[in-house]
């Protein structure tokens, strides 16, 4: 076995079955149900075969926790705003990014937070995938999402956040401009930890069982 | 010219795992599957172009007896990841209505 097959076998083996947060405990029987309940249904109709595989696998999947996250919601209607819309975020990204750094210093590096934009109205659904390139919308929707380390990190950089996005200026105007609608105050929303894939992998055993512990206990007399 | 949602009984887009999306275009009728097959406009590249990514990174196949479309790209984005818009990933597939047949 490679070695990082052997550090996530050893993660899999060392893993107690009390260290399982009980929503993946209930996630996990629900896609073994699922799973059976798909066998039972379909083994023995006429294109169902059981085909063995030469190498007995075992399948590892996991998640880690990313941080702490803050939301706001905004929206533009103004025109001139709209038609530069990538230029402004750009802008604004930078000027969060200065403000943060001399909120924390030392305290938070550019790289220990996360600030997503995603534009409804532009690309909001299909983001990177999105072949529509000309569209002109009268109107967006700005949900900026920001991960950092702790909530009150996110929270604090989600209300910087807003702060400068408010009132970020565009050469079409003079004089200070209130450039982000907000439906709600607080603008921001507290989604709390958040998590993401970290692990997809197959093990190729020896044994089917090496990875498995398995303790016999006698009930009743 | 006509447009393969007006030709296909259902174009749909999901998960397939964290990793990869995957499109279905299903028929109810073989005449219509074996016209939008015949016509050649749907293909990995076809779906490459749809979606900027590489043709060597588009699985595709025709299931001639399910009368569908089958393809699958790798998500710019995991999963649940930050930044990922689309959690099921259901809501990818319009770009592939459009496509003349």
């Amino acid at each position: 076995m490679t070695a990082e097959t052997v550090i996530l076998a050893g993660y899999a083996a060392g893993l107690r079955f009390e260290d399982i947060p009980p929503e993946v405990v209930a996630r996990a029987k629900d896609c073994i149900a699922d799973t059976v309940a798909a066998v039972v249904f379909g083994h023995d109709l006429p294109w169902s075969a059981f085909v063995p595989a030469d190498q007995y696998t075992v399948k590892l999947e996991g998640a880690e926790l990313v941080g702490y996250q803050s939301v706001v919601i905004g929206s533009v209607r103004d025109p001139y705003i709209i038609r530069q819309i990538d230029e402004w975020l750009a802008r604004l990204q930078d000027k969060i990014r200065s403000r943060v750094r001399d909120i924390y210093r030392d305290e938070l590096r550019d790289n220990e937070y996360v600030l997503n934009v995603h534009v409804y109205g532009k690309n909001g659904t299909m983001g990177a995938l999105e072949p529509v390139s000309n569209a002109s919308p009268h109107e967006l929707c700005l949900l900026f999402e920001v991960t950092a380390p702790t909530q009150e990190v996110a929270t604090s950089i989600a209300s910087i956040t807003r702060h400068q996005a408010l009132h970020l200026p565009i050469p079409e105007w003079s004089g200070l401009i209130t450039a982000l609608a907000a439906p709600f105050s607080p603008a921001y929303l507290e989604r709390g930890p958040v998590y993401r894939f970290n692990v997809n992998h197959v093990v190729e055993v020896d044994d089917p069982l090496e990875m498995f512990r398995i303790e016999h206990v006698e009930v009743g007399s | 010219m006509t447009k393969l949602a007006e030709l296909a009984s259902l174009i749909r887009s999901k998960n397939a795992g964290p990793f990869q999306l995957t499109f279905d275009v299903m028929f109810d009728d073989r005449e219509r599957y074996e016209r939008v097959r015949a016509s050649g406009r749907i293909s990995a590249a076809t779906i490459a172009k749809a979606y900027g990514v590489r043709e060597a990174d588009v699985m595709f196949f025709f299931v001639d007896n399910a009368l569908a479309i089958k393809a699958s790209i790798p998500r710019p984005v995991f999963q649940g990841d930050l930044g990922d818009p689309d959690g099921h990933g259901g809501q990818q597939y319009a770009p592939l209505m459009d496509i003349d047949i």
